[in-house]
């Protein structure tokens, strides 16, 4: 099987500080990698690399391409990556203002997505955003309002909706579940549980939040000042960390 | 006190004319120009002027409307202000103008190979309304990213359960370009394909645009929702045609209103040739 | 099925002046296709340690593990992952799932992982707890209502 993402020796220095270096994984059909780390361990900016958001200064982020195959990502055109970005690829952000239109209503939010790749029939794409609204669980008569009046869990699953519509293939997660309080981050989660199963997608999920990528990740990538220190199975990981820093990490979270 | 030929210099009037060439070239693309401060204040039609002066030649004949007016402030001040500095000819006729500078309407009667309708343009950029950013629109532009278009459009309908843009009506020019027609009602979209040049110029923002003749021009519309350039159905009230574009004119204070045409060339030219001798309308000013 | 050769496991910790805890040394034996073998012997002395290698959930420092063909001391994530999907499963002392998730579907959840169509999962699921006793109105209900 050909992975669906080859990562090669991304690294990306800003100025003499190492953003992250030396990193390179494969990411095949399905499968939910995790990627843990304090803050400024150089997670972000990896995701933000592979996403396209940021210019590596050096290694290869090679997306097997339904038309065409494994293709370097940094070496394609800036149209067809942004072109990428909008079909085959998706970015969940932390806070949902940097992923919606908040003076667009929340259908209009998830029909972007389809217009951008040419949907121009207006009943059809209403008809799409109020089945996603559904999928994720906000109430088709929200669909006319705007974000704005949403609550902070509804705006998340809204950006998700907005994101999955037109079926991408791998799905970028940065601190899904962050600013939300832990009965709303166990509903999101549960339903991104649920989409990544039924879709069947490969995601990337940046988070700190050990709870998060044990429920949700197949593989775990631990970071430390820009270096991966450790990999592994998710649960491995977490039950039988061998490096100093994930021991610490792994033992620094509070057990309920 | 003497001015060079149509007040601004040859300099400016070559840059301006380049910007307007490239335009030309270019449908739909918006041609960063180095605008110039005009003897009036922006919003009263500064881009307009300065392609006109760069457009104007001592032969031209030329005509100003302001929302198919000849004879509102605005119109009138620009028609002097040319008839001073470049010395041309002015006229209120549609058929016997060269050169045509209109603010939000294309002239009701169709124009000609040998005519350049110019307009005055306040915002140039289509996609403004949902993306702020200047370095990202011009990204969309180039990139021809324009589903942000349609979201508007779908905003509109899921609001007022039809397209409620009425005027700047955006279109697509030769399968292209989104450009933004300048705020003329959407009823005269379909005139944008024309015989006759058409330039746009915007002086606050610094963007010269072109049509140049028989451009394809598409309204941007839904498969379900599909383009409708109409408007009131009412026949103007002075000269009765049901196919121009009507103003609302409040006549009295007790809020009795009537609709008449809004271009008065078109109207005074009916009124003339249909019913030259009814009196009551010949002595008509509006 | 499955065979264990000189299985050692030590825990360094390494945050703690670098500890070494031995707890599985030299450890072999083999189970044989349709065959029940039980680990028994007293707390502390490996039984869990063992089990959790055969799953993949520790690592092991010496000796092999081959189960169905796949040495899963040195498979990969994705080896073991295929290997838990298709073959292992595990009956934990603790439950970790979803809190909000109906019992149901923590049942059906592997089959819908294989690739299983959801009615048939589910159907499954409900069979497999009727024969269990578990009482029907407690089916769709989350799973932490029940005592462990």
């Amino acid at each position: 099987m050909t992975p669906l993402l080859q990562v090669r020796n991304i690294e990306k220095r800003y100025g003499a500080r190492i953003g992250c270096a030396d990193v390179s994984f494969d990411l095949y059909p399905g499968e939910v990698l995790g990627i843990v780390g304090e803050s400024g361990s150089g997670k972000s900016t990896l995701l933000n690399c592979l996403a396209g958001h940021l210019a590596p200064d050096q290694g290869e982020v090679i997306f097997d391409t339904r038309a065409d195959g494994p293709r370097d990502v940094r070496q394609m055109p800036e149209a067809e990556r942004r072109m990428l970005s909008r079909t085959d690829w998706a970015f969940v952000h932390q806070n949902p203002r940097d992923g919606l239109r908040m003076r667009v209503s929340a259908g209009g939010n998830v029909g972007e997505r389809l217009m951008a790749v040419g949907a121009r029939h207006y009943g059809d794409i209403r008809e799409t955003a109020g089945e996603w609204l559904t999928k994720v669980e906000i109430d088709t008569a929200r669909m006319d309002d705007r974000p704005s009046a949403f609550s902070g869990g509804m705006q998340q699953r809204l950006q998700i909706a907005r994101n999955l519509v037109t079926g991408p293939r791998l799905v970028f997660m940065d601190e899904p579940t962050g600013g939300l309080d832990v009965s709303v981050q166990a509903r999101l989660l549960d339903l991104l549980r649920g989409l990544v199963r039924r879709m069947g997608l490969s995601a990337i999920i940046v988070t700190h939040d050990l709870a998060v990528v044990r429920l949700l990740a197949d593989r775990l990538m631990v970071m430390k000042s820009g270096h991966v220190v450790e990999t592994g199975l998710t649960d491995q990981v977490l039950d039988d960390p061998q490096h100093a820093y994930t021991q610490l990490l792994v033992s620094s979270v509070l057990q309920v | 006190m003497s001015y060079n030929f149509a007040y601004l210099d040859e300099q400016t009037k070559r840059m301006i004319r380049r910007a307007i060439l490239k335009g030309v070239a270019i449908p739909g693309y918006q041609v960063p120009f180095a605008s110039r401060e005009m003897p009036m204040p922006y919003g009263w039609g500064t881009g307009g002027v300065q392609v006109s002066a760069a457009c104007l030649t001592p032969d031209d004949v030329f005509k100003v409307i302001d929302q198919g007016a000849d004879d509102t402030t605005n119109a009138v001040s620009i028609r002097r202000f040319f008839e001073k500095t470049a010395g041309v000819a002015v006229t209120e006729s549609t058929a016997e103008a060269t050169v045509i500078q209109t603010r939000h309407r294309i002239p009701e009667t169709p124009l000609r190979a040998d005519q350049i309708l110019i307009y005055q343009v306040p915002i140039p950029e289509p996609l403004r309304f949902l993306e702020p950013r200047e370095t990202e629109t011009r990204k969309m532009h180039g990139l021809e990213e324009y589903g942000l278009m349609h979201v508007k459009l779908y905003e509109d309908i899921a609001r007022h359960g039809e397209i409620a843009t009425a005027y700047a009506y955006p279109v697509k020019v030769e399968d292209r370009y989104v450009m933004d027609p300048s705020p003329i009602p959407k009823f005269d979209n379909p005139k944008l394909e024309s015989p006759a040049l058409q330039l746009f110029g915007a002086g606050r923002e610094q963007r010269i645009y072109a049509l140049p003749p028989y451009t394809k021009v598409v309204s941007l519309d839904f498969e379900d929702y599909p383009f409708d350039p109409s408007k009131a159905h009412h026949p103007c009230a002075l000269c009765g045609a049901e196919d121009s574009y009507l103003d609302e004119v409040i006549v009295d204070d007790a809020g009795g209103r009537m609709f008449v045409c809004s271009d008065t060339d078109y109207c005074a030219g009916r009124l003339t040739q249909e019913r030259p001798h009814d009196p009551a309308f010949a002595s008509t000013q509006y | 099925m499955i065979a264990v050769t000189d299985l050692g496991k030590s825990f360094t910790l390494h945050n703690q002046s670098s500890a070494v805890i031995p707890v599985l040394e030299g450890a072999n034996f083999s189970v044989a296709q349709g065959e029940c073998v039980a680990l028994t012997g007293e707390s502390g002395a490996g039984k869990s340690t063992v089990m959790r290698i055969l799953y993949g959930n520790y690592l092991a420092q010496a000796g092999r593990v081959v189960i169905n063909g796949l040495d899963i001391t040195t498979a990969t994530p994705r080896e073991i992952l295929a290997l838990r999907r298709e073959v292992l499963g595990y009956v934990s002392q603790f439950l970790r799932v979803v809190p909000r998730v109906p019992t149901l579907e923590v049942v059906a959840e592997p089959l819908l992982s294989l690739g299983v169509a959801e009615d048939v999962a589910r159907a499954r699921a409900e069979d497999l707890l009727a024969r269990l006793r578990i009482l029907e109105r407690l089916w769709q209900s989350p799973h932490h209502i029940f005592g462990r």
